[in-house]
């Protein structure tokens, strides 16, 4: 048979059969390409699952569970299972709202989660709160919210709100018996500083008889080391009290102004010092107040005393009074420096109790990082709120709206 | 001295007490001393002193079960007291005022100059008859 005489059949038949090779390789290595994808999802899937129920574990482990809540597309917000578990819920496909998460609270300090909430919304960045909660089936616990707020691109409204919500519980109830600790062991050692205080007063007066120069520096400088120590205690004390809850507020008629150009010229010598501009204006048109002086004098001492710590030589600081804008109920105080600032990665931590930004330690090592603690837990049981802004070393601006009128409330008045 | 004013301290504290007294003696009182509140409560009552300074937590009879008693004697129910105290617990002190005391002082926070005032503001108004 002469080959060429099979002439396009056979041509075709070569085709044909070149056509049906590389369909079958193609095919061949398609199945082999599919079976090896499937068999690389298989194996992520089950890394997926693996990972999933080891965050499970660790999330009921340490008593947190994670969410997100997206505004922009809420079919994209979730809860991890432990968050459902941690109130008594079923889990659902979306989760509840935060309004809904909030009701949660309990009666007595859902206000001040609203508020703190309603104040994360239009805060761009990280944050902190905590409240006592009441699950579905009325068990208490105490709940932590960590997280960060995301903006909508150039708005301040959130995009995205997510972050941890930890069960405190425990740890809340060890730092109450360490504040009934710290309270008890402050009132014991009240009774002997005060001798020392009080013998030394005597020694100074003459009581005992004239005293060379020496003496009398020593004395001096025991009488200004046992008042030093009777502060410490006081503030001991007054953290104490608020954090087991019996710190009285004993509302009277106060003048706002004149309580903050008091506590301003208290602290003047330190300004002029550091040759500080020091200002203070009120508004023409402040109703009277009805609030807990020495409460109210503690949060306008420390939020000035801080900046007056803060501020470099020939800085400025300037405070101020007016009447909020939104809410006429509210006092508005602003109180504004040229200091050292608070770095952004510790702003979060700021009113934490203890806790010092690194700038501020390495400037004063001595402070006890219990004022702003102090400060926005007083601010927070009274109804008012808090927050601040701050460049690192350009300065911090602190903003407080605090209500005209206090309820009386609790059984122990602050100390000192 | 025949118009040399009196008073009865009533502290636990040795310390305290010991300062507060010599101060007091020194500003030209006549200072006696209890050290629990059934023996100033006895003293009280024995001597009837112009003042008496007392402290609320003390063995035996505390401030407030002294005072109470102090207050069902006739001359008792007048005597001028003024309660010293590191206690800061507002239900004792209300108690302590509801019977009939003049002012409470915190002694930690407070100079004894400072006590020194207040204890001849109160017998100075007293004298003038501008209290009972």
């Amino acid at each position: 048979m002469d080959i060429h005489n099979l002439g396009d059949g056979y041509g075709l038949f070569i085709l044909a059969l070149g056509v049906l090779v590389v369909a079958g390789a193609s095919f061949y290595v398609g199945l082999r390409t599919k079976v090896r994808t499937e068999e690389k999802f298989d194996i992520v899937a089950s890394d997926v699952d693996e990972l999933a129920d080891q965050m499970a574990e660790a999330e009921r482990i340490g008593h947190f569970g994670s969410f997100v809540w997206n505004f922009v597309d809420p079919l994209q917000s979730r809860w991890s299972p432990h968050i459902y578990e941690l109130l008594d819920m079923t889990p659902q496909r979306t989760p509840p709202k935060p309004e809904e998460f909030l009701a949660c609270a309990d009666e007595k300090d859902r206000d001040r989660a609203v508020r703190e909430w309603d104040r994360i919304l239009v805060t761009s960045g990280p944050f902190t709160f905590s409240f006592q909660a009441k699950t579905k089936t009325g068990r208490l616990l105490h709940l932590k919210v960590q997280g960060q707020m995301i903006p909508e691109t150039s708005t301040v409204r959130a995009r995205k709100i997510e972050g941890v919500i930890t069960d405190v519980t425990k740890e809340m109830a060890i730092d109450r018996a360490k504040s009934e600790f710290v309270s008890l062991a402050s009132h014991q050692l009240k009774t002997p500083i005060t001798s020392i205080h009080w013998l030394a007063e005597a020694l100074l007066r003459g009581t005992a008889g004239p005293l060379s120069e020496q003496q009398m520096t020593y004395i001096k400088n025991t009488l200004d080391s046992s008042e030093r120590m009777i502060d410490m205690i006081n503030e001991l004390l007054n953290v104490s009290r608020i954090e087991t809850d019996t710190l009285a507020i004993i509302p009277k008629a106060i003048d706002p102004c004149a309580l903050l150009r008091s506590v301003v010229d208290e602290q003047k010598m330190l300004a002029d010092a550091k040759h500080l501009s020091l200002r203070v204006t009120c508004a023409q048109n402040l109703p009277p107040m009805v609030a807990d002086e020495k409460l109210l004098r503690m949060v306008l001492q420390n939020l000035v005393s801080n900046a007056i710590k803060y501020t470099p030589e020939n800085g400025t600081v300037f405070c101020d009074l007016s009447l909020a804008e939104a809410a006429h109920s509210m006092l508005f105080l602003t109180v504004k420096d040229s200091g050292i600032g608070i770095p952004k990665d510790e702003q979060a931590r700021v009113f934490e109790k203890l806790h010092r930004a690194s700038n501020a330690e390495a400037l004063i090592p001595d402070g006890t990082g219990l004022g702003l603690y102090l400060v926005k837990t007083i601010i927070d049981k009274v109804g008012g709120g808090i927050s601040f802004e701050s460049e690192e070393g350009k300065g911090t601006t602190f903003f407080a709206s605090i209500p005209f009128v206090w309820h009386k409330s609790g059984d122990k008045p602050l100390a000192g | 001295m025949t118009d040399q004013q009196t008073m009865l301290i009533v502290e636990d504290e040795a310390a305290t007490r010991l300062a507060l007294a010599d101060v007091m003696k020194s500003e030209g009182f006549a200072v006696t001393a209890a050290e629990n509140g059934e023996d100033g409560l006895k003293t009280a009552l024995e001597t009837h002193p112009d003042i008496i300074l007392a402290d609320l937590k003390m063995p035996k009879m505390t401030g407030l079960q002294m005072l109470a008693e102090l207050r069902k004697d006739a001359w008792g129910a007048n005597a001028e007291v003024i309660i010293l105290t590191n206690v800061s617990d507002v239900a004792s002190l209300e108690e302590a005022m509801a019977l009939n005391t003049f002012y409470y002082i915190v002694k930690s926070d407070t100079d004894i100059a400072d006590v020194v005032v207040k204890v001849r503001q109160r017998l100075e108004a007293k004298k003038i008859g501008a209290v009972k």
